[in-house]
Order: C-alpha cells, then structure tokens, then sequence
C-alpha cells in the first residue's frame, strides 16, 4: 500500500486512526503492529513473511548477543547477525546484478551465461535492512539496551509510516518512543501531524507527479527526437519531481508517525539551496546520509585517519556504497561516485572558492546535482551520456509543456528556493517547527481541507479518462 | 492555548477523511452520475488466499474502492473544473482546441491524413460499391453514399496550435474516396464540402463548440439537401415530403440539447462549457405525408443519430433500420438493438428501397464495414 492512493487515504487512514485512538494505551502498540502488518502485507503479501522471520532471527540473536560477555563472542554474534541482514539485501536486491555483469564478462570470453534468478524485490528491504543494522550495531556498541519484548521488535522495524521509504530511523532514536509517547501525544501534535501528512501528499500528489509525467516522456523518448531546451527541462522536471517525490513521502511518514506521538527525524532540508555538494549531503536523504557517516564512514576511520588520501578513499567509498544503496544498476553507482567526487574536490580546493561565491554558490550545486539526476533516472552509462550529450549539443528544438506543467515547475522551483529569500526560513520554521497560534492552526486547517479536496480529486480523476461512446 | 478549539478542527478534519467512505456505503447525498464511458471492470474481489499472495485481489480492491468512493463525481468535477479554468486541460480523451471547441483525436488525424488507407485499398472498395449500385440499380433500389462532415475539417482554424500549424501532407481517405469515387461514377453527396462551403453562411452554427457532430439545425440542413438529393434522382419512385420546420421560431436559440455537446458531457464539469447559439428546429408534418415513402437502410456511424433523433428517417422512410457500423441494427420495426449476425443483411436489403451509407472521413478505415463484400458476394454468387 502507498500513502498516496485512495485505499490508503479514504479507508486506512480513518479506520486505522479510529481503532488507534479508541483503543486502551495498552494496546495502542499492538494496533500499530497490526496495522503496520496489514499495510505490508496488503503491497506485498509473500514478503510479510520473509520481514517477520528475519526480524525474528535478529531479535533473539541480539538478545543472545547483549547477554555475552566475552568481546570475541559479540563481535561473532554481530558478524552473523550483519551477514544475515546485508545477505538478505544482496539476494534480493543485487544478485541478477552480479549475475548481468558476470555474464557480460563470460560472453566476452566466448563462455556460456549463468540464467537469472526469478525474485522480486520485498518493498523497502533498503530502508528495514539498514534500520535492522543499527539494532545490532546499537545493541553492541552498547548506546541502548535491546528491546525486551519481541513484538516491540517488531513494532520498530514494521511500524508502517517509515517502513517502505523512510526515513531510516536509527533504533536508539526511536527506543524510548516506543514505551513513552507523552511528549507529543497532545492534540496539538495530532493536528500538526494531520497538516503534515496533507502537505506531503500534495508535494506528492499535485506537484511531483505532474513534472514525473513531463520527466517520464523526455527521458524515455528516443533521445536523437530531443531538443537541447527539451533535454534540459526533462531533467529539471525530474531534478523537482524527486524532490518532492521523496521530500512529499517523508513529510507523508513524519506526520502519521506524529500523529501517534512518534517524533521521527527530518529527511530533507531544502537541499537544493545547499551552497555545496557537502551542504547538499547534509540537507538531503538526511536519515541516510546520518546512517553512513554512523555505520561506515566513522567505522572505517572517518575524519581522523591523519591521512588525506585515505581520507578521500574512506569518503568515496561511502557515496559508492549510497549510490549502490539505491539501487542495483551501474547508473547509480557512477551517480554515487559523481557525487563522491565532487565532494573530495571540495574537500581539496573547491570549497573556498564556493564560500566567495556566497549565495550563488548555490546555482554551482543545483547544477552538478542535475547533471548528477541523469544518471540516476536512466541508470544506465549509455544512455546518460546520451541525453547529457543532448543537454549541450545546443540544438534548441521545440519546447514542449501544458500550462499545468509550466505552473507546476514554477511552483517547485519557488517551494524549493524560497529560503533563500528574505523571511523564507522563518516562514517555513512557522509551518514546521516553531509552537503554533490558534490562527496558525487556522490558516494550516484551510491549508489541509484544500490540499485534501484537490488531492483525492486529482487521485481519483488519474482513474477516470472517459471516452465518448456514441451508443456504439 | 486552549485544547477545546484544537480538538473541534482535529473533529472536523476526522469527519472530512470519514465522509468519502460513509457517503461510498450509506448514498447519503446524491452525487449524480458522471458521463462518458470507462473499460468496464470486471475484477471480482473474491478473497482468497493465491488471490491475495499475487496481489490480484489487493489490485481488485483498489479499483473497487476507486469507483465506490463517496462523493467522487464532485471530487472529479471540481478537479476537472479547476484543470480546465486554470490550465485549459481536460481529463477525458477529448482534445481542446481554440475557442473553447472540442475535438477527438480521430477526426483530427483524419483531416490531416494521419489514418490514410491506401489508394489501393479505397479504389477496391470504391469498385465493390459501384458494382453494388449498379446491381442494386437494376433492382429498382438506390444506393448513395454520404460524406458526413468532418468539425477538424470545417473549422481547422480552431484547432489546437499545435495541430493547426502542421503542415498537411499526403491524401486523406476523404480526398481519395471522393476522387475514385466521382472518377467510378459513385451516387455521392458530400456534405464537408457543403458544410465548408455554406456551412458558415448559415443562421444558426451547423457545429457547436462543445459537440463533435452536427448540430441539429446542421443535421436538418443536410437532411434537406440528402431530400432534394433523392428528389432529384432520375427515374425516382418516390416523391418525398418537404421537410419544414418552424421558421416563426427563428432567432431563438439556446443551450445544447441531446449530442450537442457529446464531448462537453464528458468533460464532467461544474460550469459546463457556455454556448447559447444553438437552433432546436421542429419539424412539422404536412399532409403529404400520406404520399408512399421509401423502405431505407441506414448503415452508417454515429452521425446518423442526430439525424435519427430529429426524426429525419421517420419523415421520409415508411420504414427504416440503422445498422450502426454494421454491427448493431435499430429498427422502426421492432424495440431493442439487434446485433448485425441475428438477421439476414441481405434479405433486408432486398425488402428496402433504399441503402444510404452515411459516413464521417474517420471512419472511412472501412466504410459500411463488411456490407460491401457481403453483398458483393451475394450478387456475384462468390463467397
């Protein structure tokens, strides 16, 4: 199930939120529980059991884990437990990969090819495999105690706002939360998490699937069709749409979580007002970019190797391993290792010729942060070349798009800017985190009844196209 | 600050997200229908547990849970209304053109050829006609075929931009027919060319912004151009009755009526498209009506109905039938829709006077579908 789809917004939400409140504070948890197992288990039925034995096999491992007392024992508990996590990942996620690759190799060796395998891949295994690492990697390092009761578990890795796109909620932000919620289980946070949830699925809804549509035609039509002023608005339509694609669904998890009393973290910080790509990294997918600096980054000698090139390696192979994180397809791992790159050369020489550039240094960082999308949305070395060589051939061509299409770019790109002007980051601490007046709550709940009416209007309408039927 | 105030919008926020599934299972205000036609759904959601592990009964659901949605024809007609306020876009397969005039895609492309046949294939068909005129002429029955107007083709100056500056290149069916059909001697009215030519000279508009096919004041015109047509015919049996219609009421005019505005219905908005300028003529019976009137066979597509609905066939015909695309037949003879296999063509054409084919250039793929063969075989003895 998605958030942005009528099943889940016109009958999950209330019937889940209805039993959710109505329910004893005891029970709260399991009706979360099941309500998450119900979510996953509606968008992917077969998997439910593959996430339920996993979280199983982790849970009592670790706690077997917590209870040795020898450092060679835990560290083999939680090389196995690690193993078991990442070997799950691999299979599903990366084995026709290296299946693809092996066989181009062996046909260039005139050698017969190795079949591929018939999986599918389980929906958000990225997102539960690295929040189940930190459970290990937490419980060892011993920042938090394991969770003493195996439904709690399970509530942690299955609890359905962040299960399937984040943010990756590492286990000890989230441990005590779920014994304790008073903090932000007032109304107030009800209703705030109610506006959230709506912004999110109008940033979804209204904006990022109208530029997705102009982004899907320019960058699957046949590439030699396409104009340079076509190539460039493709992938800026795509630069927005992802944004706000995942920004959207981020908003959509923070506000259900709220709305049960859980605080999860920020994902997105107007990325694309970052004044370099090491800004950039620390305002987008911030959940992740938090998990690697955590769990491999400083694990292998981060900032205090006293060795620049290592350094730089350590760096690199961090944004090899995210771009690989995101996907299995060579594209990914080049964008990775783009954004890698730059990041050295920042680290180098770049960054202080960026701190004279002051404000425009942001127009430095959303362009190798376009150029950076190309890849990541053909995912293929080939191809992205390809459109890029079309992004400069000056060549301008038509220039196609709908008013709705040139409105809705426009939009984005104002939504995605605006604090860079006067009064835009105050404006949007207002909406996000500064205490609420009553007539902030006012203006947020006309905020919400629009963005429902349009959203639900737009969700229904994407399924009725008529056509005329003439008493044919 | 007070929780009272807070707790009545987070109340009101919850009945907002409660409403859609209350009014989908108790009908508790009534929405109306929407129009135009969707591909029927005919996923059953049936639970059981194959279904649910690959996903077909989750899929059925959804759709389900789509359709049966409170308040969705409103949801849907405020969307559509703001996309087409704001942006001029339409959520149906109905292309806007300039001046807030509808198209389908199909009428377009045909204007400009994109649908072209292949003179072969026209000048084949055209040959099987006139061999079937010609049979039927010795038979004492007429065949005509009609060329009904095309709107693309009447008004391409309201075209979308980006439709009208295409330059047109290549035959069109329409050119094609027209040329062999005129070179083999075929009985052929064409009413786009009329409507192009006299058509804007009119009253009243012959189209109307928000339809795809004539209006009726248009469809009256070509009726009584089609009457003088047969009138005029040499070695005619048949004096047919003048088609008056009531000029005391000329000049008033108003909304759209019946198909006026097919492809306005289906944009399914709050504020329908405005277009007051329509004509409803009314057609008066005369006393000459007693005179003999013509068996017909209309075998023709969607135009015929505006026709059929001012009740052109039932003033000049003593008894007609519509076979629509030679699939359904409708006929002043019996009540419900036939379909084209439960009668026996060509005993019907045997028992008529006339065959009029009635065609617009979109649908010149294969005029009067499978007729032509059928009774070419039938006169020919050849299967």
């Amino acid at each position: 199930m998605v958030f942005s789809s009528v099943v889940f917004v016109l009958y999950f939400l209330p019937l889940f939120f209805t039993v959710y409140y109505l329910v004893p504070g005891k029970w709260k948890n399991t009706a979360i529980l099941l309500g998450s197992i119900i979510f996953y288990a509606w968008g992917a039925p077969r998997f439910i059991f593959v996430i339920l034995g996993t979280t199983a096999v982790d849970f009592f491992l670790v706690q077997y884990m917590d209870r040795q007392q020898t450092a060679g024992r835990r560290k083999l508990l939680l090389f196995l437990s690690v193993c078991i996590n990442l070997g799950l990942l691999v299979y599903f996620k990366y084995s026709n990969f290296f299946v693809d690759n092996v066989n181009v190799a062996l046909k260039a060796m005139g050698m017969g090819t190795i079949p591929w395998l018939k999986l599918v891949l389980p929906i958000g295994i990225s997102f539960y495999t690295f929040e189940s690492l930190t459970y290990v990697v937490d419980v060892y390092r011993k920042v938090h105690a394991p969770l003493k009761k195996f439904w709690d578990y399970q509530l942690y890795i299955l609890f359905f706002p962040k299960l399937i796109a984040g943010p990756i909620v590492r286990y000890h932000d989230i441990a005590g939360q779920v014994y304790d919620r008073s903090a932000y289980s007032g109304v107030e946070y009800r209703l705030r998490g109610l506006y959230r949830f709506f912004i999110g699925l109008g940033k979804k809804v209204l904006i990022a699937n109208v530029l997705g549509s102009y982004a899907d035609k320019a960058f699957t039509m046949p590439v030699q069709e396409l104009g340079t002023m076509h190539a460039w608005l493709g992938a800026l339509a795509y630069t927005f749409e992802i944004y706000f694609d995942f920004s959207g669904y981020s908003d959509m998890a923070i506000g259900l979580a709220l709305m049960m009393g859980f605080r999860l973290p920020e994902n997105f910080n107007n990325p694309y007002t970052a004044f370099s790509i090491t800004d950039f990294w620390r305002r987008w997918h911030m959940t992740l970019g938090a998990w690697m600096r955590n769990y491999l980054y400083i694990p292998l000698g981060g900032n205090r190797t006293g060795n620049k090139g290592r350094l730089y390696f350590n760096l690199w192979i961090v944004f090899l391993a995210s771009g690989l994180w995101h996907g299995a397809a060579w594209g990914f791992i080049i964008w990775g290792a783009y954004h890698g790159l730059f990041l050295v050369l920042e680290r180098m020489f770049l960054q202080k010729g960026l701190q004279r550039l002051k404000q425009f240094a942001a127009v430095y960082t959303f362009f190798v942060v376009l150029i950076g999308w190309v890849f990541f949305r053909l995912e293929h070395w080939g191809p992205s070349v390809a459109y890029l060589r079309r992004m400069f051939s000056f060549n301008p061509g038509l220039i196609e798009g709908e008013p709705l299409f040139w409105t809705t770019l426009f939009i984005a790109g104002f939504f995605s800017c605006f604090t860079l002007l006067p009064y835009g980051q105050s404006l949007q601490d207002k909406v996000y985190n500064n205490p609420y007046s009553m007539r902030r709550h006012y203006i947020l709940f006309a905020v919400t009844v629009c963005l429902f009416v349009l959203s639900v209007g737009t969700l229904l309408t994407s399924s009725f196209n008529p056509f005329i039927y003439f008493r044919f | 600050m007070k929780e009272k105030p807070l707790y009545l919008l987070l109340g009101f926020l919850a009945l907002l997200l409660w409403l859609p599934l209350l009014q989908g299972q108790l009908k508790i205000v009534n929405s109306g229908t929407l129009s135009g036609m969707v591909a029927a759904d005919s996923t059953t959601t049936q639970f059981t547990l194959e279904r649910w592990l690959d996903g077909s009964f989750q899929q059925a659901v959804n759709e389900k849970a789509q359709v049966n949605t409170g308040f969705r024809p409103d949801f849907i007609r405020l969307r559509n209304q703001l996309d087409y306020t704001l942006f001029r876009k339409v959520n149906a397969q109905v292309v806007v053109g300039r001046n807030d005039n509808l198209f389908e895609q199909a009428y377009i492309d045909a204007y400009f050829g994109r649908d072209f046949a292949g003179s072969e294939a026209i000048q084949e068909r055209v040959r099987t006609l006139r061999y079937v005129q010609d049979t039927l002429d010795k038979l004492g029955k007429t065949l005509v075929f009609i060329y009904a107007p095309n709107k693309a083709r009447f008004m391409p100056e309201n075209l979308p931009r980006q439709a009208y500056d295409e330059t047109r290149t290549g035959p069109t069916n329409y050119d094609v027919y027209k040329k062999y059909g005129e070179a083999a001697g075929l009985r052929q009215i064409d009413f786009n060319a009329w409507f192009r030519d006299a058509g804007r000279k009119m009253k009243h508009p012959v189209y109307g912004r928000p339809g795809i096919h004539w209006t009726e004041y248009g469809a009256l015109l070509a009726a009584d151009s089609f009457r003088n047509f047969m009138n005029a015919l040499p070695h005619r049996r048949f004096a047919l009755p003048e088609l008056i219609w009531n000029d005391a009421q000329e000049g008033v005019t108003s909304g759209p009526q019946g198909a006026e505005d097919d492809l306005g219905k289906l944009l399914n908005l709050i504020v329908p498209i405005s277009d007051n300028t329509f004509f409803h003529p009314y057609l008066e019976v005369r006393s000459d009506d007693k005179q003999p009137k013509p068996a017909a066979i209309y075998i023709a597509d969607s135009y015929m109905w505006m026709w059929s609905d001012i009740g052109i066939p039932q003033r000049l015909n003593s008894r007609y039938q519509f076979w629509s695309y030679f699939y359904d037949v409708w006929s002043s003879e019996w009540p419900d829709k036939k379909n084209i296999k439960d009668i026996d063509p060509m005993a019907e054409v045997m028992r008529s006077d006339w065959i009029v084919m009635l065609y617009t250039e979109c649908n010149f793929a294969r005029p009067g579908g499978d007729f032509p063969e059928r009774a070419y075989a039938y006169f020919t003895g050849k299967k």
